[in-house]
């Protein structure tokens, strides 16, 4: 996400590298290209004339008393009012002794997706016991959907074969106290916030159940309708926050920039890809750094603490001294690398990965998948000792993965050779081989 | 102002009882959309009696807030001001007209458009769905397999969505509601439940037949390879097929929809888009801008969640929808 703004802005604050101070003629260009850069990220067209007259403003106010160099200044400028225009503060979710959350939205925004994933983040993080409730009554197979949701994660999902959605949430709410869960997520039908029915429903839940917390799901793809949304939601419910969803994509996520301007909600969660783990917590200076091109180091951190296995890495590091490693071992590394999630997200994450190009990268994880056949058609006693494996368990692991026996072969080869090269590093006469 | 005129006639003319029909559902649907973007131009006109700067900037807003895409906005108002300045037009009344002429042209051209579905004249006609998620791919499925069997038609749906939680339950029930033959499978394989439906559908004589697949974002490599795979075995099976391929947009979406247009037609043969949810109070106005840039017609618009809402689309009724209040 937000790649092609932090490439606009780049080039755009790439021109004032030339100016020797910033003026009203030389600063209307590169406005003009901010603004487009904004619009055509989908933010919304009110917070794009209010934020280039601010930057114009400022930038031409200041240069007078400023050391730094135009280009340092504009970027400066720019930031601030990026961080600004998110807000400074981070929001948490509510993490109360006992909690209820209430997803709202439009159709199709992934409320349902989003509470699975939410389920799963607080028993991680917050040590609660989630539950969820099942009230939208009205979509063919919503129940089943959560229900599946539920199954997969291992989490309790209440659901009533009754109409009303209302009644469906207070129970939910009297079992979950009743059977020790802590963490209660209400899935809510989809519906347009002009649908005065469907949104009095959701009144009246809010007003019976008095959840923690009423979170708006955003699809990140939205465009200037977002504001209509956002107020019609708004304008009824005591909002505590939103999630953006689907900013794994290729949409340049401009509602972010838009929502806390407009409406002062925080936004808590963005989604990140179609897996339950796939969620993480709004922060500003990072959503900033992105923006403008300089990397999350952070998440990427955050992240691989979240999902590796310490204690195995720890072991897989004694083996690899010892010189212990097999392909047992190399195919758990192969595990921990895949929870990472898609590597092309990684990537992204690190700093300059525009500017090389490798924003766009595409791995394929299939050759990954490959590799992981192949071992695992192999016997433990193969996998701990390659060297016993010889032409016929050759041709029985390429016929059980499904590869050729040339694969196989190369999967061998290769391992050797990341074997001896450890051995190198090992005894400290590590070449690189480029 | 031709264009103009024929909206006016058909306002007047319109004695059809279906095509009336037809007409109060687009007006109904699109009066959220209606009221705010007229009233928005008509206010315009009566704020700027003299066409000025702040005219067009205020102008550019009022488009630019329909979601009609930004370089197809800025390439529009550059157009305009050209015509204003050659032909030295003065009064704001006379620009209205002009807007509605020019916005006509950026979707029409030159080319005759047509909604109607390209039938297979040799065997089941094979209509693939595909789009990000949540647009409304399988709802829209739903809706169309409803229109089609009310003409007469043998219609199967094929659970192509292998991967989102409860698609395959949520097509079943629509089966169940329209009683239409569903086919679904165990396997993770889309592939393999399509296959085994275009089977089922040549041997039992089905004369359309709804594939329903997951929805994917468009710059996720494999599940786009995926779909190419889909398509190549739809097309194996039965050449010429997939007959139409529809790409279903979400009428909230912002500038992504042209990014969606284009990768899904790189993949597949697009032959039309499924405007969804267009009774809301967005406007949609980026297919627009699909097709001035990628040059894909709007097949369909939803207007409602009712099984009949949805209805061929037609840019006259689109545009009268639009400017109804101006006329």
């Amino acid at each position: 996400m937000f790649e092609n703004i932090s490439e606009r802005l780049e080039s755009a604050i790439h021109k004032i590298k030339g100016y020797g101070r910033i003026t009203e003629e030389n600063i209307s260009e590169i406005l003009r290209e901010v603004r487009l850069a904004l619009l055509e990220s989908d933010v919304n067209y009110k917070v794009v004339k209010e934020f280039t007259n601010n930057v114009k403003e400022k930038a031409l106010g200041t240069i007078v008393d400023s050391n730094l160099k135009p280009r340092e200044m504009f970027l400066k400028i720019l930031k601030d009012e990026l961080i600004e225009l998110l807000g400074k503060d981070s929001a948490y979710l509510s993490n109360e002794k006992f909690n209820v959350a209430m997803l709202v939205g439009l159709q199709g925004s992934g409320k349902t997706t989003h509470i699975g994933k939410l389920g799963n983040w607080v028993r991680k993080k917050y040590k609660k016991k989630p539950m969820f409730i099942a009230c939208d009554i009205y979509r063919p197979a919503a129940i089943e959907q959560l229900k599946q949701i539920g199954k997969q994660l291992n989490i309790f999902v209440y659901a009533e074969d009754s109409k009303d959605a209302v009644k469906i949430a207070e129970n939910g709410i009297k079992y979950a106290k009743e059977n020790g869960y802590d963490y209660v997520f209400i899935d809510t039908a989809g519906r347009l916030h002009i649908d005065e029915n469907l949104m009095n429903e959701l009144k009246s839940m809010n007003e019976v159940i008095k959840p923690n917390e009423i979170l708006l799901v955003i699809d990140g793809m939205i465009g200037q309708d977002a504001i209509n949304v956002i107020e019609g939601f708004n304008n009824l419910l005591p909002l505590t926050g939103t999630i953006l969803t689907k900013m794994d994509g290729d949409t340049k996520g401009g509602v972010a920039l838009s929502v806390r301007h407009l409406t002062n909600i925080p936004i808590k969660f963005v989604g990140t890809s179609e897996k339950m783990d796939g969620i993480t917590e709004f922060d500003t200076n990072r959503m900033v750094g992105r923006i403008l091109g300089e990397g999350d180091i952070q998440s990427l951190i955050e992240h691989a603490e979240d999902v590796m296995d310490e204690k195995l890495a720890k072991e897989t590091a004694k083996k690899l001294n010892n010189g212990k490693f097999d392909l047992e071992d190399f195919l758990n590394q192969l595990n921990q690398i895949k929870r990472l999630g898609p590597l092309e997200n990684i990537i992204k994450l690190l700093p300059g990965a525009s500017k090389l190009g490798l924003n766009n990268i595409n791995i394929d994880s299939k050759q990954l998948s490959h590799i992981e056949a192949i071992i695992q058609s192999m016997t433990i006693k193969e996998r701990k000792n390659p060297e016993i494996i010889k032409a016929s368990r050759k041709l029985r692991i390429a016929k059980g993965s499904g590869t050729q026996v040339q694969d196989v072969n190369r999967l061998l080869n290769q391992f050797e050779t990341m074997k001896k090269m450890m051995k190198q590093f090992k005894n400290g006469n590590m070449k690189l081989p480029f | 102002m031709g264009i103009f005129n024929k909206l006016k006639n058909m306002f007047i003319d319109n004695t059809k009882k279906e095509n009336t029909e037809i007409t109060n559902k687009y007006d109904k649907g699109l009066e959220k959309t209606r009221i705010e973007f007229t009233s928005k131009l008509g206010k315009l006109s009566k704020k700027y009696k003299e066409v000025t700067e702040e005219y067009f900037d205020e102008l550019e807003e009022i488009l630019i807030m329909a979601d009609i895409g930004v370089n197809t906005v800025m390439e529009f108002m550059d157009r305009l001001k050209k015509r204003v300045k050659t032909e030295n037009i003065k009064d704001t009344e006379m620009l209205k007209e002009i807007i509605v002429d020019e916005l006509f042209i950026i979707y029409v051209e030159d080319e005759i458009l047509t909604t109607k579905i390209n039938y297979n004249n040799n065997g089941p006609t094979i209509i693939l769905f595909v789009g990000v998620n949540g647009v409304g791919k399988t709802t829209s499925i739903a809706k169309l397999a409803y229109k089609l069997k009310k003409e007469g038609k043998k219609v199967m749906l094929i659970a192509g969505d292998t991967f989102r939680a409860g698609a395959i339950e949520q097509l079943e029930e629509w089966g169940i509601k329209l009683e239409c033959t569903v086919v679904k499978s165990n396997s993770k394989d889309p592939s393999a439940v399509i296959y085994d439906g275009l089977e089922k559908a040549k041997t039992e004589n089905f004369d359309v037949v709804l594939i329903d697949t997951a929805g994917r974002l468009q710059n996720k490599i494999n599940l786009m390879k995926e779909l190419e795979k889909i398509n190549k075995v739809i097309g194996k099976f039965i050449p010429n097929a997939p007959h139409e391929t529809l790409l279903v947009i979400d009428a909230t979406t912002g500038q992504n929809g042209i990014s969606q247009a284009k990768s899904f037609k790189e993949i597949t043969n697009i032959t039309g888009i499924i405007l969804t949810k267009l009774d809301g109070t967005a406007k949609g106005g980026i297919v627009l801008a699909i097709k001035e840039k990628v040059n894909i017609p709007v097949k369909y618009v939803g207007l409602g969640e009712k099984m009949e809402d949805l209805i061929p689309f037609d840019i006259e009724k689109y545009i009268y929808g639009l400017f109804k209040d101006m006329i």
